[in-house]
């Protein structure tokens, strides 16, 4: 049976079609009309914020609360750009060390205001690190060590470490020990008492805005959304070219270069290198690239418990010397990103350029093989390697990162097993001392040396977890390195350090990523922050 | 039975489908070797056993598992669903602010599909086997089968970075427009509330993309399940006798067969409204839609237990309430089923 047109003609179909077609278009017509971007003077930056977790210099250890802070809070000493290696005053015009490095004294700026008002006085710096340490919570951890802080006067902090520890001033440069103005924290609920763990309240208030000195104050932070930040208008230093930075949270490294590519935002700082390459050609927008202080590298056990043949330290060796790493850099990485010898970034003191080069491993095949061979591995053997499935590190993409190495070990016999799995599952595997051989990452603490030397070498976290804790005199050279107050003698021993790394130790440093920040043409004045991942942005303006 | 019994005693038995939900829930997620404490410390805070205990006794994972979960639901009965680990603040207060945006996206998403996918269907099965019909089972093809972040990237490149018509993929409204108050956290709504009509124009325009997009795949289907179930009825014997007796064809089709053949329509609406109220991770990655997809997949892998299990509960309450809701629409459209 038929239902056709003669009952519903065809014509009406038509025509209600056309009107609908024409409703939807005037519609479009009549769209509000797009409104200006960046009105007045606002900085528009498109970011992942969905790490934020809180941003309470007490609390908070995520690359967001870090970005925020680093415009909102000033510390005692801190960085020129990239010059890692040099801390300058921010808050504290002069220091001394004692002769032994245990006791740190700080002269305080002076005139200089929080974002309400309230003057800065060496009360306000006690009040903030007593807090940062009694919390115990995630970022306690830097400040363990001192054993005293207190102020001796108005003007003048002093810290007192229980041992001599010379990282502490790049410790200090760090953002949670952003100076927080003891007056309106402790007025929210705020203290520094040793049951601040329990009894502090502060948390939330510091969530919705910021108690800083810095340039820009935070004034809303709505999770997953946005983070607003307002010129200051008390901060000490040179004005602040913008009434407000906005972060809106974008995850899609596509859609973050769509909008800074159309000019909808201003900086872009999660562009991916596949995202970026096309950019490179573009007049409206400029790519800008900064060496990161972290790491990816392959991790083999030293216990004869997890892995027989990795057990062995020519095995490890061979592995070392088996690894495509030009292929890695210029061929995955596409040029974007360096290569560090072992596990201390190039460019820290212990490893410049000079150094890192002398040491550096390139691949060589019949070596890797002869290694095997005097290990009694020439038929080669099989292992798995652990990697977190899906995930970037800094913009590389470890998924291909992780096959590319299965392909480099099977060249000298070695049959790799890929385990992907969900980082917080592999995490647990790898302290649990669980796995044989593990591709993971190490994000910088602080830029001093020893945040990598001590957890790589025996008595740190990471190495235990590969049971590398049998070279006493490795751990020796480490603490002394820690406690020397002369950097000639640092250097020397982190050479030491580095050296014994490769030849015993169960790690590959594979990449030192560099980030992507992309800025649209208007954009003046940027300075890649490497402990921030870029984020400072208190010298830019348009 | 009458409705009203009826509802009431299927609101009861939610209680224990609810703690069902909690247990499996919770059993699954501390079954996985995920440690909330290696997903949440950095790697030198974890070294720190001071920190790790402060932060284990903090959240309870320092106590049996039991006693745990009978902490949850004495909590639960208090309205309390815990403190997220990863956002350090309520489970209640998370699933408030990104519960409305997931709200408003789906309820315009099945809108859009319902305006486009029935009538598509109803015409295709009217003009079965021509022009219409090939056309809307075209699109329906094309719906189910587009994956939604093509399709999501594409029409922003298209409407938006080229032509401009659409606005730029930054969530529900303008930066640069102020945001109406906060009533019921669904931006349309309450800009209309506010009688803010900047603000609902913006929010509206930002709504079309996204909306449609995800809209995409139940369009398909819908109109796929329309055509099949109103050619099934419109063979019937009455219609036949509606024919007969000289009603106009427009209401034979509509007011007599849709009426019938709209019915597992419904059904499917109601299942996918619920499947897109627990989340559309991708749509809301790709037009930074501060919903709860996004939410529920990163508190999953960061070993979220409050968090998940209030994600859970939340996506099962919707199920239950949105299947309460189909079988009564069946028993009001359909008087000859009997609600047992």
């Amino acid at each position: 049976m038929s239902l056709q047109s003669r009952r519903y003609p065809k014509s009406r179909a038509v025509g209600s079609a056309l009107v609908a077609a024409a409703v939807v278009f005037s519609g479009l017509a009549l769209r509000p009309s797009m409104p200006a971007h960046a009105a007045s003077n606002t900085l528009l930056v498109a970011r992942d914020i969905s790490d934020g977790k809180t941003m309470d210099p007490g609390h908070s250890y995520e690359f967001t609360a870090a970005v925020v802070q680093s415009n909102t809070y000033d510390t005692l000493v801190t960085y020129n750009g990239t010059d890692t290696a040099h801390p300058v005053g921010d808050l504290a015009t002069s220091w001394k060390v004692n002769s032994d490095g245990t006791v740190y004294t700080f002269n305080l700026r002076k005139n200089v205001r929080f974002s309400n008002g309230d003057p800065l006085t060496a009360d306000d710096v006690v009040f903030s690190y007593l807090r940062l340490k009694y919390l115990n919570d995630n970022p306690a951890f830097l400040i363990a060590g001192a054993t005293n802080i207190k102020a001796l006067d108005k003007y003048t902090v002093q810290i007192t470490l229980g041992a001599p520890d010379v990282s502490f001033l790049a410790a200090l440069a760090d953002q949670n020990f952003g100076v927080l103005d003891s007056k309106l924290v402790k007025a929210h609920g705020g203290v520094d008492s040793s049951d601040a763990a329990t009894k502090d309240k502060a948390e939330s208030f510091l969530d919705s805005q910021s108690a800083g000195t810095g340039p820009y104050k935070m004034t809303n932070w709505t999770r997953n959304s946005q983070i607003v930040l307002e010129r200051n208008p008390n901060y000490f230093g040179p004005r602040a070219a913008f009434d407000k930075i906005i972060f809106q949270h974008q995850v899609s490294a596509a859609q973050q270069r769509l909008l800074v590519q159309r000019g909808s935002v201003d900086i872009a700082m999660n562009v991916s290198l596949q995202q970026a390459q096309p950019l490179l050609h573009d007049p409206n927008v400029k790519v800008v690239t900064g060496n990161t202080l972290d790491l990816i590298y392959l991790a083999m056990t030293t216990s004869m418990t997890r892995s027989v043949p990795l057990s062995s330290k020519y095995v490890r060796q061979a592995v070392r010397y088996a690894i495509d790493y030009d292929g890695i850099l210029k061929g995955l990485l596409k040029g974007v990103g360096t290569r560090p010898n072992s596990m201390i970034p190039v460019g820290m003191l212990g490893n410049d350029t000079a150094t890192n080069n002398s040491l550096l491993i390139h691949q060589d095949l019949n070596k890797a093989r002869a290694l095997m061979k005097r290990a009694g591995y020439s038929r080669g053997f099989t292992t798995s390697m652990y990697y977190t499935v899906g995930a970037t590190v800094d913009g590389v993409a470890i998924d291909p990162l992780a096959s590319k190495i299965q392909n480099d070990l099977a060249q000298i016999g070695i049959t790799i097993k890929l385990v992907p799995q969900q980082d917080s599952v592999n995490l647990a595997e790898y302290r649990a001392q669980k796995l044989p051989m593990i591709l993971y990452n190490w994000g910088v603490d602080y830029a001093d040396p020893d945040d990598y030397a001590g957890p790589f070498s025996p008595g740190g976290g990471p190495a235990k977890r590969m049971f590398y804790t049998w070279d006493s005199k490795l751990a020796n050279i480490v603490a002394q390195a820690k406690s020397s107050t002369d950097n000639a003698k640092r250097v020397a021993l982190y050479r030491q350090v580095q050296q014994t790394w490769l030849d015993e130790s169960p790690w590959v440093g594979l990449v030192q990523p560099q980030n992507i920040i992309v800025l649209g043409s208007n954009i003046k004045g940027y300075v890649f922050s490497p402990l921030t991942l870029g984020g400072n942005l208190r010298s830019v303006h348009k | 039975m009458g409705l009203f019994p009826y509802i009431v005693r299927r609101l009861i038995l939610t209680i224990p489908i609810l703690i069902g939900i909690t247990l499996t829930a919770f059993v699954i997620s501390h079954a996985v070797p995920a440690d909330p404490v290696m997903a949440n410390l950095g790697q030198r805070a974890q070294d720190d056993p001071s920190i790790v205990a402060r932060y284990r006794h903090q959240y309870g994972l320092d106590q049996p598992l039991p006693t745990q979960y009978v902490y949850y639901i004495g909590g639960l009965l208090h309205g309390d669903l815990g403190i997220s680990i990863s956002s350090r603040r309520p489970v209640v207060d998370d699933l408030k602010q990104y519960f409305p945006a997931t709200l408003e996206l789906s309820t315009a998403a099945l809108l859009l599909a319902l305006l486009i996918g029935v009538p598509l269907g109803v015409l295709a099965a009217v003009y079965r086997n021509r022009l219409p019909d090939h056309l809307a089972r075209v699109l329906s093809l094309i719906g189910i089968s587009t994956p939604v972040f093509w399709l999501g990237l594409v029409g922003s490149i298209i409407l938006w970075y080229h032509f401009g018509l659409l606005p730029a993929p930054n969530g529900q409204l303008d930066r640069s427009i102020d945001p109406p108050p906060v009533v019921t956290g669904l931006v349309v709504v309450d800009a209309l509330l506010a009688g803010n009509w900047t603000a609902l124009g913006n929010a509206l325009w930002h709504l079309l993309l996204p909306a449609s997009v995800l809209a995409a795949y139940t369009m398909g289907i819908i109109t796929r399940i329309t055509r099949g179930s109103l050619l099934e009825v419109l063979v019937q014997d009455y219609i036949r006798t509606a024919r007969a007796k000289g009603v106009h064809s427009a209401s034979v089709v509509l007011r007599h067969g849709l009426r019938n053949a709209i019915i597992p329509t419904l059904t499917l609406a109601g299942l996918s409204y619920g499947s897109l109220l627990s989340g559309a991770v991708l749509t809301e990655t790709i037009f930074a839609w501060p919903g709860i997809g996004l939410y529920a997949t990163r508190t999953a892998g960061q070993a979220d237990f409050p968090a998940i299990l209030g994600v859970a509960l939340l996506t099962a309450l919707i199920f239950v309430i949105l299947n309460l809701v189909v079988d009564v629409l069946y028993a009001v459209l359909n008087p000859q089923v009997r609600l047992a």
